[in-house]
């Protein structure tokens, strides 16, 4: 476990100026803005002792904040979360791909992508992880209507337009 | 004809790739998961996981309940460590709103807990043996792992989906007698997993298709954010446990078994190893729970302040977390499971590509996938 505030001051020399990064020891949070969020979890990779376990994201009137949740097994004591936050444009969420750096992204970022229709730039296969093929809409969204005929094109066919 | 003309005729036979789908209605695909291989041959050339056939948007109906209401549904999440995922559940409901939990009823979760991952591991075990044809061998295994679910049945009044685990503490005190009986349980079980081992971990039929089969480096397996039993197999301890210890875990005496060779062969043994280290953690708790009540008072509308909490647990499978956002209101904002079997399968792409169909059935079913976790 590493300090917040400490891993943020690390990470400055090597992210150069110019680079919004927040951070908060008590929560044990970084803040970054989408643009720079590439190069401060390279900065996390370079730094060592990070495992990237997972991506979650949720939807708010302001946008959709992403939650980017790393063991940090480095320093003294025990083992303990360090997320990164970003947040992605509400009518237009567009973040960049993290796979290249950490290989665990790939189905997390799928994930979010079906659910939250959150797209990530810069990678390959950004297809439907949970949900199937043909749905439509992405779920986890606050204006997701729970009822709508057209979800299942293909059933709303073969049942007269009544599914 | 000598086995050299054989290989070389079969060197200069043309080949053609094709497609075999292994699952979702597979026997040894552990639940509706789904292999879309290419084979050359009986050689994997790619693998592609496809999953969801589960899928049942947990997550949004969570939206739609109160935090107690969507309690019972996490033992839904891995069916076969129920109350594990309850316990993470509850961590993070107790992080959100400044829960304590009594004394008591810590050692409570950690008896229910240990004997669920001991289940666990069992089934583990015994349906990896039967993908391997060993159908006497999976018998001991479930016969062993039936006396274990008796026990949280008399505590729970459910075998699978306990219940048990709430936030504040858990539901039930043990019943009278408990420790006596579960001594007993414990003690039948070493036997029966002593004979489980010299059935299973010598035979050569059984390590000729597990020693080296399928393995997962130690970096690999970090790279792709694997926890649980499967990395510990690979060569790196990694057990909240003891690396992030909740609960009353610091107070007893057990180790962290670790395996370096990162096969499906250790992948298997390390459960074998924890069941131990588990029966260890049973009878300790079982000896040293102090009297006291066992559930702090919740109340019944329960609305915690606007704000979110993270909280994990060590579950059967890896580093399980839960993420709940509070609005204020009675029910959740947004809740959001990560669950290990979804990361731990990540790699199954990677290290498909050479094996043999066989292979692939040994290395899945050591992996020790739970759909319901996966697809949520």
């Amino acid at each position: 476990m590493r300090d917040a505030a400490l891993i943020a001051e690390a990470l400055g020399p090597e992210l150069g100026g110019g680079v919004g990064l927040e951070a908060d020891s008590s929560a044990r949070e970084l803040s970054v803005a989408g643009r720079d969020l590439a190069t401060v979890l390279s900065g996390l990779k370079s730094l060592g002792g990070f495992v990237l376990l997972d991506i979650d994201a949720v939807d708010r009137p302001e946008g959709f904040d992403l939650s980017y949740r790393f063991l940090d097994r480095g320093g003294e004591g025990p083992v303990a979360v360090l997320t990164v936050k970003v947040r992605a444009d509400r009518g237009r969420p567009l973040l960049p791909s993290v796979m290249h750096i950490w290989k665990s992204a790939d189905v997390l970022e799928r994930e979010v992508w079906d659910l939250m229709g959150v797209v990530f730039e810069g990678r390959t296969g950004l297809t439907r992880i949970l949900c199937r093929d043909d749905f439509v809409g992405h779920p986890l969204r606050k204006d997701f209507a729970l009822e709508r005929p057209d979800r299942f094109p293909e059933a709303a066919e073969s049942e007269g337009g009544r599914a | 004809m000598s086995d050299s003309t054989t290989v070389e005729q079969e060197d200069a036979l043309e080949t053609q790739e094709y497609t075999l789908n292994l699952g979702p209605q597979h026997p040894s695909t552990h639940g509706v998961y789904r292999a879309r291989l290419r084979l050359n041959g009986e050689t994997i050339v790619s693998c592609e996981s496809i999953i969801g056939y589960l899928h049942r948007g947990m997550e949004k109906l969570a939206e739609s309940r109160t935090y107690a209401q969507f309690a019972p549904y996490t033992s839904r999440f891995d069916y076969l460590a129920g109350a594990l995922n309850s316990w993470g559940y509850a961590l993070a409901m107790e992080k959100l709103g400044g829960i304590e939990v009594p004394e008591r009823a810590e050692y409570l979760r950690v008896i229910v807990g240990e004997l669920q991952r001991i289940a666990s591991h069992l089934v583990m075990v015994s349906s990896m043996v039967i993908d391997l044809n060993a159908v006497t061998a999976w018998m001991y295994a479930f016969t062993a792992r039936e006396g274990i679910l008796d026990l949280l049945e008399e505590v729970t009044g459910s075998r699978m989906n306990l219940n048990y685990i709430v936030a504040g503490g858990v539901t039930e005190d043990l019943p009278e007698g408990f420790t006596a009986r579960a001594e007993k349980t414990l003690d039948e079980l070493k036997s029966r997993l002593d004979d489980f081992d010299r059935l299973v971990s010598g035979n050569e039929i059984f390590l000729g298709r597990t020693r080296g089969i399928g393995v997962i480096g130690r970096d690999l397996a970090l790279e792709y954010g694997m926890t649980g039993p499967n990395i510990r197999a690979s060569g790196e301890r990694l057990d909240l446990r003891k690396d992030a210890p909740y609960s009353v875990y610091p107070r007893f005496d057990f180790e962290v078994p670790l395996l370096s060779g990162g096969d499906s062969f250790d992948r298997y043994y390390i459960r074998l190893l924890e069941i131990h280290e588990s029966v260890k953690l049973v009878r300790q708790a079982l000896g040293a729970a102090p009297a006291g009540p066992v559930r702090a008072k919740v109340p019944r509308v329960w609305k915690p302040a606007p704000g979110e909490a993270y909280a994990q647990c060590e579950s059967a499978r890896g580093i399980q977390g839960y993420h709940l956002v509070s609005d204020g209101s009675v029910k959740p904002y947004r809740m959001h499971l990560c669950s290990p079997s979804f990361v731990n399968i990540g790699v199954l792409p990677v290290i498909s590509p050479g094996l043999t169909i066989q292979d692939f059935v040994s290395t899945l079913a050591s992996m020790d996938i739970v759909l319901g976790e996966i697809d949520r």
